[in-house]
């Protein structure tokens, strides 16, 4: 990888980030937010992570012929199902990659 | 005697660094796949800081995506953190303008859930941000230290266990209690559905588009609930 691209991106994307931190922690004293607006805000992982997780999940190439080779898709549903009920980091992580080694060794 | 709120924060951070080792390893190998230095990976890391965003934009550098690309989809995959920013500012209000800047940069989808779990049983401001510094501060030290280990040693989980698929998992855990309602869930599967349609589209564009348009029926779910009222 080009040496000065790398840095260019990164520190763009290290200013940008950064700067998404910063916004309400450096500003609060100034400004104080209404509810329509922290209620726009807490959307945001709902709108955001679905669309980063769904594809690398959906369209990773897998390897089991009965599931059309989407086995990773089906884990994720079960473990997502599983982690609706409990909330626990463990149970979503235990629960997808256990059915997927069972359903890739089997 | 009751234990340091630092404490208590690094202590109630650990089942979620449950999440962070499998994903710091697997940053760290795919790093090392790319052929970044050290001194490369280390500013990468410590300046990002943000997991998620780190692993799109490695992907698409790979793929030599115009700067502008990997910059976009990295900081909309980060524009949460606007919502964590927001969340953790009352907390704030009285502590200096340095300590703020530290604060801000421990901002991460862990830590600011471990804040908000526990955050009933943090009684002052001051106990409250010694007890975030603390979760912040175990996440930070967590992902660093798996993101070089997984570069230095490759991944060293055998290939079976399809470790880079507690990726995807363990941010499932972290989406799904920030959804309260219906209306989230139709957007988190707004969000879904629109990725896996567009995603032929070049440079993770369908992300970008997929995010925008999710927010843009999170904003009028909002308004039409703001208007009943």
């Amino acid at each position: 990888m080009n040496e000065k691209y790398f840095y260019i991106c990164i520190f763009l994307l290290a200013l940008g980030t950064y700067s998404i931190r910063f916004s309400f922690v450096g500003f609060s004293k100034k400004i104080s937010l209404n509810d329509q607006f922290k209620k726009i805000l807490s959307y945001i992982p709902a709108a955001v992570l679905p669309a980063m997780i769904t594809p690398m999940v959906f369209f990773h190439k897998g390897e089991v012929a009965n599931l059309a080779g989407k086995e990773r898709f089906v884990a994720l549903v079960f473990a997502s199902v599983l982690c609706f009920f409990w909330r626990n980091m463990l149970v979503s992580l235990v629960s997808g990659l256990g059915l997927l080694y069972i359903l890739t060794q089997l | 005697m009751p234990m340091h709120p630092f404490l208590r924060g690094m202590i109630a951070m650990s089942p979620i660094l449950l999440g962070v080792i499998p994903f710091g390893l697997v940053m760290g190998a795919a790093c090392a796949t790319q052929n970044l230095s050290l001194v490369q990976i280390l500013c990468f890391n410590l300046f990002v800081f943000a997991g998620a965003s780190q692993f799109v934009a490695l992907e698409l550098m790979s793929q030599k995506a115009a700067i502008v690309v990997v910059v976009l989809s990295g900081v909309v995959i980060n524009l949460r953190m606007l919502l964590y920013s927001a969340g953790i500012s009352p907390y704030l209000k009285q502590t200096s303008f340095f300590k703020r800047m530290f604060a801000a940069y421990g901002i991460t989808d862990q830590s600011y859930a471990v804040l908000m779990a526990n955050e009933d049983k943090l009684k002052t401001n001051k106990e409250t941000l010694c007890f975030y510094s603390g979760a912040a501060f175990a996440m930070a030290a967590c992902w660093q230290l798996t993101v070089l280990l997984g570069y230095v040693f490759g991944n060293i989980a055998p290939a079976s266990l399809n470790l880079d698929f507690a990726i995807p998992l363990s941010f499932v855990a972290l989406v799904l209690p920030s959804m309260k309602s219906r209306s989230y869930y139709l957007v988190g599967i707004c969000s879904a559905f629109f990725s896996v349609l567009l995603h032929d589209l070049p440079y993770s564009l369908g992300l970008l588009f997929s995010a925008f348009i999710s927010l843009g029926l999170a904003v009028f779910f909002v308004l039409k609930k703001g208007r009943r009222l």
